[in-house]
């Protein structure tokens, strides 16, 4: 028979309970691991952990807000007693709500929501995973930055916060290589979600966006998860401190169609 | 055989391969697996003993292959490359390059032939233009395709090896612009970068050269007790690493990225560890 690919594992997935997230504990579930789908919304994360149950997955809803950090901690708690410790953990809970095409019509409290779910979040999911990780002499962190990180950058709060993604990305692999814990970070393009659509219904942009890429249509949760697969997995054993592009071959993104609103 | 889990279809089910430099090392260890995972593989490369080898251990395996004798340097040679695989396995899906010299230069660039450079070029720079050129029309009548570029951390760091540095270099840049032009038609290109990786020509430079890197000149045990410019992990990396992100990147699973530069290297990129 064939194994799944991180079959064995536990895996904590954060921001699960729609769009990419869902699309990651779907495709760990279906390769073998334990899912805990982690989100803001309880009856968004109990419909992953249906879903991934009707697919014959094992999962676990847990509600959390990954800028509390009690919540944090009583969500690896609940991972660690259900399930007896953490192998991966992948942080994609994120949002761009209130951002500006110009940074000063931006408030700051949306500055402020965006840095601490966005960077504070990731911050505080690896402080309290991170033991777990060492307590079984090893894991992995795929955190889930953005193209904004690396250039296609039209929102400055989000691209900020993403750009401290990646940073924190590198210094993590740093401190945890010795340990076994590998630390890698996916840059998504535009991907059809839930969270992506709201801003495009919105009407901050023109087109579609879709007009710089060199795969002229828009991502699927399903291409980001099997990135994140992969650096997860122990095929990616000697992979650390990427930060690989999922982004459709993203070319200069071509600034007037953002520059007039 | 009813009481069997069925196994599910392998990662590259009913694609065809062309894995240069395949008789040895990683290129050997990317044919086995892309094999593995149901590909049709045609081994390229200029040893007909190695490349049989390859071909063989894939048969052995339950996988199908051929060798094609090939110098990559040699455009008439590459044209019939192509052709053979068409003729053999009715396309070309997936080109994965990973033929290079390596280690032929000397520590110092001012002892540097222009014989040693041209080669250099040749095989690493010209090898990948060449293949890519004859692949690409295939891929584009079929309106798809995967390119893995097999480049190095040379590319990307202060590399000891100025030459293969350079041609590694010119091997990024060409894969990412042929990922622009070529995607409209559903043609997909990507690099790897690995660094070090335990091969028996890694081994036998180990022990030979006079190199002033430490990727290359020292043992794992000198490199162990005494890291100059070390890596995140510990430990080399092994040709299955590489294989592994050839795998994904040729796969359909990776069908949303294109011009990407992907390192496989313990992290050696981007710190120095002491």
């Amino acid at each position: 028979m064939t194994k799944g690919r991180v079959a064995g594992k536990t895996a904590i997935v954060t921001g699960a309970g729609s769009g990419i997230g869902r699309g990651i504990a779907k495709r760990f579930a279906e390769e073998g691991a334990t899912v805990v789908v982690a989100d803001m919304a309880q009856d968004a994360a109990d419909e992953t952990v249906d879903l991934i149950s009707q697919g014959g997955g094992q999962a676990l809803a847990v509600r959390a807000d990954v800028t509390q950090a009690d919540d944090v901690a009583a969500l690896v708690a609940t991972a660690t007693d259900a399930f007896g410790g953490v192998d991966i953990l992948v942080n994609n809970a994120g949002i761009s709500f209130g951002d500006t095409l110009k940074l000063h019509e931006l408030e700051q409290y949306a500055w402020q929501k965006i840095m601490d779910v966005n960077l504070t979040g990731v911050f505080l999911c690896c402080k309290h995973v991170l033991p777990s990780l060492m307590e079984r002499g090893g894991g992995a962190i795929v955190n889930i930055a953005s193209a904004a990180a690396i250039g296609m950058a039209p929102r400055a709060a989000y691209a900020a916060s993403k750009g401290g993604v990646v940073a924190l990305t590198r210094s993590l692999a740093f401190q945890y290589g010795e340990q076994g814990i590998r630390v890698n970070a996916i840059c998504p393009g535009p991907v059809e979600t839930p969270m992506s659509n709201a801003v495009r219904a919105s009407g901050m942009y023109d087109d579609d966006g879709i007009v710089d890429l060199s795969i002229k249509r828009r991502g699927t949760p399903e291409d980001i998860a099997n990135a994140v697969l992969f650096l997860a997995s122990d095929e990616a054993r000697y992979v650390t401190s990427d930060v690989i592009p999922v982004d459709g071959g993203a070319l200069r993104l071509r600034a007037e169609r953002f520059r007039n609103r | 055989m009813s009481t069997e889990t069925p196994t599910r279809p392998g990662r590259l089910s009913g694609k065809t391969a062309i894995v240069t430099g395949a008789g040895t090392g990683i290129g050997r260890a990317i044919a086995e697996m892309f094999a593995r995972e149901g590909a049709n593989v045609v081994v390229a490369c200029r040893t007909p003993e190695t490349g049989e080898e390859t071909v063989a251990l894939i048969g052995a395996a339950g996988g199908d292959a051929l060798f094609v004798q090939t110098d990559v340097a040699a455009e008439v040679e590459v044209r019939r490359l192509i052709e053979e695989t068409v003729r053999a396995f009715g396309g070309v899906d997936i080109l994965c390059n990973n033929h290079a010299v390596y280690g032929i230069e000397p520590p110092e660039l001012f002892d540097l032939t222009e014989d040693v450079w041209d080669q250099t070029m040749d095989v690493n720079a010209k090898g990948v233009f060449l293949t890519m050129k004859h692949a690409l029309p295939v891929m584009r009548d079929a309106g798809a395709g995967s390119i893995v570029n097999i480049s190095s951390i040379a590319a990307l760091v202060k590399s000891a090896l100025p030459a293969y540095a350079a041609s590694k270099a010119a091997v990024n840049a060409l894969t990412k612009a042929v990922s622009a032009q070529a995607a409209e038609y559903g043609v997909r290109a990507n690099v790897i970068t690995p660094s070090t990786i335990e091969t028996d020509r890694r081994s036998e430079l180990a022990h030979t050269s006079e190199y002033k890197n430490d990727f290359i000149a020292n043992t794992a045990a000198e490199q162990a007790a005494k890291p100059i410019v070390s890596k995140v992990l510990p430990g080399f990396g092994e040709p299955d690493d590489i294989a592994y992100a050839a795998t994904f990147l040729a796969s359909d699973e990776a069908a949303y990225i294109t011009g990407v530069v992907m390192p496989v290297d313990g992290g050696t990129t981007r710190t120095r560890t002491d």
